[in-house]
């Protein structure tokens, strides 16, 4: 349905996206934010589904500045050991430069909003907290380290996801996070870590990932009209 | 010891554990393990002379026992504190820890995701002393449990 293109990023980098295109007139664009396993064919699969609801997706391989072309579709352990040359290389704000050039060839759909998984539910926050980037909306999955981003003040409307299950952000940070933003809308499902992920199992949640994305679509449709 | 509420206990005490491990950074669900674990001494100290511990079976008063049993295994005098609930005890709290490169390959997949982009690092709940030593809160569930097993589990 997609394809890869290159972007250019505001420092001059050259970042390779996939792109897919709704088969009209687009109702508004969607930048969608990788786990840690690069833009694969899941993520793919994600960005495919938002063009299928009419919207321009984009996305961004923003692990590629810390490691060039690193692609898998591998989730078992042995996989990951090219995935740790990524600690001490990623640098936050430069994905944001990323993120940025992905809005900018998003918005030729309209209005953009951000959505990611993991990694990209983390970076979807920071996106939110950063109003130079032109986003209208967020809706982030489980991003972890949330202690690291709740001091980021979202500038935009923002919605969250995460699962009660989830070993790597427990309840009570997602406690902190809904009590600090009682405005912005912070679903908790039954579910754990990475349960939007269609293509990994255990892990996988069909009821949950359902409500998330309808969710996720009827936020998207009401901000970026 | 055999009695129909110690089984019951050790059974919910067991099942809290359970659950804290399944959900390893809730202070909640380990705060709720560490109280039924801290609730055994209590019922251990009913049935104390049918204990294999001589120096147990023979304490004298409650807060003898428990000091008793603080010697035998310091997870146990460690969830005791934490329970006491002092101003100046134990508390719990998530702390980042770095993960050593070769320690990466057995995270569980979540952990490691998660790690990944936080500089290396995993969330622990950890139980910080008056000292500010810091001890892994799952391992002092387990250890507290594994000693109660011998109790308990007959």
């Amino acid at each position: 349905m997609g394809e890869f293109i290159t972007l250019t990023t505001e420092d001059k980098v050259a970042l390779r996206a996939y792109r897919s295109a709704p088969s009209g007139k687009p109702r508004g664009g969607v930048v969608v934010l990788q786990e840690i396993f690069g833009v694969n064919h899941q993520i793919c699969s994600a960005a495919d589904r938002f063009a299928a609801l009419g919207y321009l997706a984009i996305a961004p391989a923003v692990q590629d500045r810390a490691m060039p072309g690193f692609v898998t579709d591998e989730y078992s352990p042995a996989s990951f050991g090219k995935a740790i040359e990524f600690i001490g290389a990623f640098k936050p704000e430069l994905a944001m430069l990323d993120i940025k050039a992905a809005v900018a060839e998003a918005s030729k759909g309209g209005k953009v909003g951000v959505t990611g998984y993991c990694f990209g539910g983390m970076l979807s926050w920071r996106a939110a907290s950063d109003a130079s980037l032109g986003v209208s909306a967020a809706s982030g999955y489980y991003g972890g380290g949330l202690p690291n981003y709740i001091d980021a003040v979202p500038q935009i409307p923002i919605e969250m996801h995460y699962g009660d299950r989830d070993a790597s952000i427990p309840v009570e940070q997602v406690e902190q996070l809904r009590a600090r933003y009682p405005n912005v809308p912070i679903y908790l499902y039954s579910a754990d870590h990475g349960f939007f992920n269609d293509e990994r199992t255990p892990t996988f949640d069909a009821p949950a990932a359902t409500v998330a994305f309808a969710r996720t679509a009827e936020f998207f449709a009401r901000h970026l009209a | 010891m055999t009695l129909p509420d110690h089984r019951l206990a050790w059974a919910a005490a067991l099942a809290a554990v359970r659950v804290s491990r399944r959900a390893p950074l809730s202070a909640r669900h380990a705060l709720h393990a560490a109280v039924l674990l801290d609730q055994m001494t209590d019922l251990a100290y009913a049935g104390r002379a049918d204990l294999p511990w001589p120096a147990l079976a023979t304490a004298g008063d409650f807060l003898a026992f428990r000091a008793g049993l603080r010697g035998l295994d310091p997870s146990l005098g460690a969830l005791m504190d934490l329970c006491a609930g002092g101003a100046d005890g134990p508390r719990l709290t998530v702390v980042a820890t770095v993960v050593a490169p070769d320690a990466f390959s057995s995270l569980p997949v979540g952990d490691l995701m998660v790690s990944l982009y936080n500089n290396g690092t995993v969330p622990r709940l950890m139980l910080v002393q008056q000292g500010g030593e810091m001890l892994a809160m799952q391992d002092l569930l387990q250890s507290a449990s594994l000693w109660w097993s011998l109790v308990f589990d007959h």
